[in-house]
């Protein structure tokens, strides 16, 4: 059996193939470059602030930097390290993050692989549900889980806020797992069934391993999403248990600001979705395209 | 070593109309190579996974050495599959990959380094057990599969299309060692492939399904000489018997100017006054187009050349229907498209007769 491939025919070239040969050339560089330095420029402001005292930032303009390097200071950041409040934000933005992510993607591929791989009354039907579920805007839920969270006593709790992430992540996580399980072969899983693996030591040994790159990916978004998340935290978490971004918020106000805190607090929210973005960009890649490409 | 029976099996799939598998019986002998085969959906694979314990069996018994395997878990079977594409672990080394049936069971790793190492110079695979399935060859994959199948001594060695969509199954042919291995180390083994040809030359004896169900169980030769089905008939050989539909008139079949004449058994066999004539492309000549001669008037319609000899298709009309001959035409001059021939059976050359109604071969 021969491989077909596409065959091209001279002088009419399909009209996805000349755009996508516009977009990768020269023209296309300087596109992205102009919006990427555009949407730059606050943040580099924003940046440049952060090692600025307040009283420079409220008379001059974070540019005339370049013309009086004697601005400089670190006492913003050295401030901010000493504040209990800021610290302690810090602090409920990971313990938030971290199991908010790791039981999505946990329980998400469990839930997954079931999906994919095991027949059970009403999966189908099951799973329709929950994929309508992704389509449930999280302000729907507000009110409701917030009078749920009184009557358990975790409103204002840690837990509480990490609940209603696991709750609103699950969806997406399923199915963007389902799908890229569903393409591993079949044959592997029997392959390993043949020998006495069990559902546990399929989902171990085949689909942990084969799924990794979708696993990863989800593992990032679901990160980035939880780490910079305002809303919930603003809705669900209290004075105590408040994270990084409801902090900083609760610094703005309509006439005037703490920039002195906002500024360097705001990069050191930034720096670790910076530093996960980077780390990880290779599955970033591979996990937007999970689904369309056979694993 | 132990012999395989299934008897009477049957695999119904949830919502299907008809059972995938349905009543078949088959007793494979221990230490055979038993070719199953059919077109694809005739529930060969299927057969082979009720074996395996990957497909429950929901009527009838499959025993594996005398044993009843029905409640079996499938590594208790003493089965192992070669699936189609390999199924080899793309993050595992070809030496972790012929160790999964050892590692699984949590065989004492000293022992399974050296069975490993022992299967795979056996397989020829010794020099490659460090690299990953995808930086070898498509000879060394399936060398590894083959290696991760006996690794575990087996008593049942089951190959579900192992080459499907490949083309070669170089597992199979000849000068592949791995054909003598079976032999040598005595594993009964089955077979699936929808390759009649591929089955050929190394099957001990050769299940042909159809839909579900055993149409014929023998020796290649039995199969190929006496096709008990039609089904067979058709599946069977590269290309496929030619098969033309004929009224029956007084215990006489017309093909224009040729007659076939039934046996009083034959024709008490029959269940419609219709029969099934069967000619293989071998049997038939290509004479010219005199009148008078005897033979069956046709006109070509596509001459291939195959390198060796050509493949000649003409077109007949028998009782007012027009069918298609296949003939393999090797010596003598080639007709043109267009040419009006006329066919003759080779003498000596067997006719094969099938029931209309039933799809059965009647009786000689």
């Amino acid at each position: 059996m021969s491989v077909t491939r596409p065959v091209a025919v001279p002088g009419r070239v399909p009209l996805g193939t000349r755009v996508a040969k516009r977009l990768t050339g020269g023209a296309m560089y300087i596109i992205v470059l102009v919006v990427g330095v555009v949407w730059l420029i606050p943040t580099l402001g924003l940046f440049i602030s952060s090692f600025r005292k307040a009283s420079d930032i409220s008379n001059t303009g974070w540019w005339t930097v370049f013309t009086h390097p004697a601005q400089l200071t670190f006492k913003d950041y050295t401030d901010i390290f000493g504040n209990k409040g800021i610290i302690q934000s810090l602090w409920n933005t990971v313990l938030i993050t971290v199991p908010a992510t790791a039981l999505v993607v946990f329980l998400g591929a469990l839930a997954a692989y079931a999906f994919a791989w095991i027949d059970f009354r009403g999966r189908d039907w099951l799973f329709v549900v929950v994929v309508g579920l992704m389509v449930v805007p999280i302000q729907v839920a507000l009110l409701p889980v917030a009078s749920l969270y009184n009557r358990l006593h975790i409103f204002g709790s840690i837990i509480g806020v990490v609940l209603f992430h696991v709750g609103f992540g699950l969806p997406f996580a399923i199915y963007l797992l389902r799908n890229f399980f569903a393409a591993i072969p079949r044959e592997l899983l029997e392959a390993t069934r043949m020998e006495g693996g069990s559902e546990w030591t399929i989902f171990r040994k085949v689909i942990v391993p084969l799924g990794l790159p979708a696993i990863a990916s989800l593992a990032i978004f679901q990160f980035l999403w939880v780490w910079n998340d305002l809303l919930v935290a603003l809705v669900f978490s209290n004075a105590k248990t408040q994270p990084l971004t409801v902090a900083l918020q609760s610094n703005m106000r309509q006439f005037g600001s703490n920039i002195d805190i906002l500024a360097p607090g705001a990069f050191l929210s930034l720096s670790v979705p910076l530093i996960v973005f980077f780390a990880f960009q290779r599955y970033f890649v591979q996990g937007l395209m999970a689904g369309s490409v056979k694993g | 070593m132990a012999d395989v029976r299934f008897i009477d099996a049957t695999r119904v799939f949830h919502g299907a109309w008809r059972p995938a598998v349905d009543d078949v019986s088959i007793d494979v002998r221990d230490g055979e190579l038993l070719v199953l085969t059919g077109p694809s959906g005739s529930g060969k694979s299927t057969l082979l996974r009720m074996l395996a314990g990957l497909e429950p069996v929901d009527r009838g018994t499959v025993l594996i050495g005398g044993k009843d395997v029905g409640r079996t878990a499938p590594d208790k079977r003493g089965v192992s599959m070669i699936f189609q594409g390999f199924a080899l672990f793309p993050h595992q080394t070809i030496r972790e990959n012929i160790a999964l049936p050892l590692t699984m069971r949590k065989s004492s790793v000293k022992s399974a380094a050296a069975r490993v190492q022992q299967v795979a110079e056996l397989c020829g695979v010794a020099d490659h057990l460090n690299a990953k399935p995808d930086t070898v060859g498509y000879d060394v994959r399936q060398r590894t599969t083959m290696a991760r199948a006996i690794v575990r001594r087996p008593d049942v060695v089951c190959l579900d299309e192992p080459l499907a969509g490949s083309g070669t199954p170089l597992m199979m042919r000849g000068r592949s060692p791995i054909a003598a291995l079976q032999r040598e180390l005595g594993i009964t083994t089955l077979y699936a492939t929808c390759s009649s040809v591929d089955a050929w030359q190394i099957a001990d004896r050769i299940a042909v399904l159809d839909n579900g169900r055993l149409q014929q169980l023998g020796t290649p030769a039995e199969v190929f000489t006496t096709p008990a089905t039609i089904a067979v008939a058709q599946f069977l050989g590269e290309p496929g018997m030619n098969l033309l539909p004929a009224p029956i008139t007084a215990g006489t079949a017309h093909l224009s100017a040729f007659t076939v004449v039934l046996t009083p058994t034959q024709s008490a066999a029959l269940t419609t006054p219709r029969v099934v004539i069967g000619i293989r492309p071998e049997d038939l000549t290509i004479g010219s187009g005199a009148e008078g001669a005897e033979g069956i008037r046709a006109t070509v319609v596509l001459v291939r050349d195959t390198g060796r000899d050509y493949l000649v298709t003409a077109r007949t009309v028998v009782a007012g229907e027009e069918s298609d001959l296949v003939v393999r035409h090797s010596e003598g001059p080639v007709p043109a498209k267009g040419e009006r021939v006329v066919l003759a059976v080779r003498p000596g050359a067997s006719l094969h007769l099938f029931d209309a109604g039933s799809g059965v071969r009647l009786p000689e």
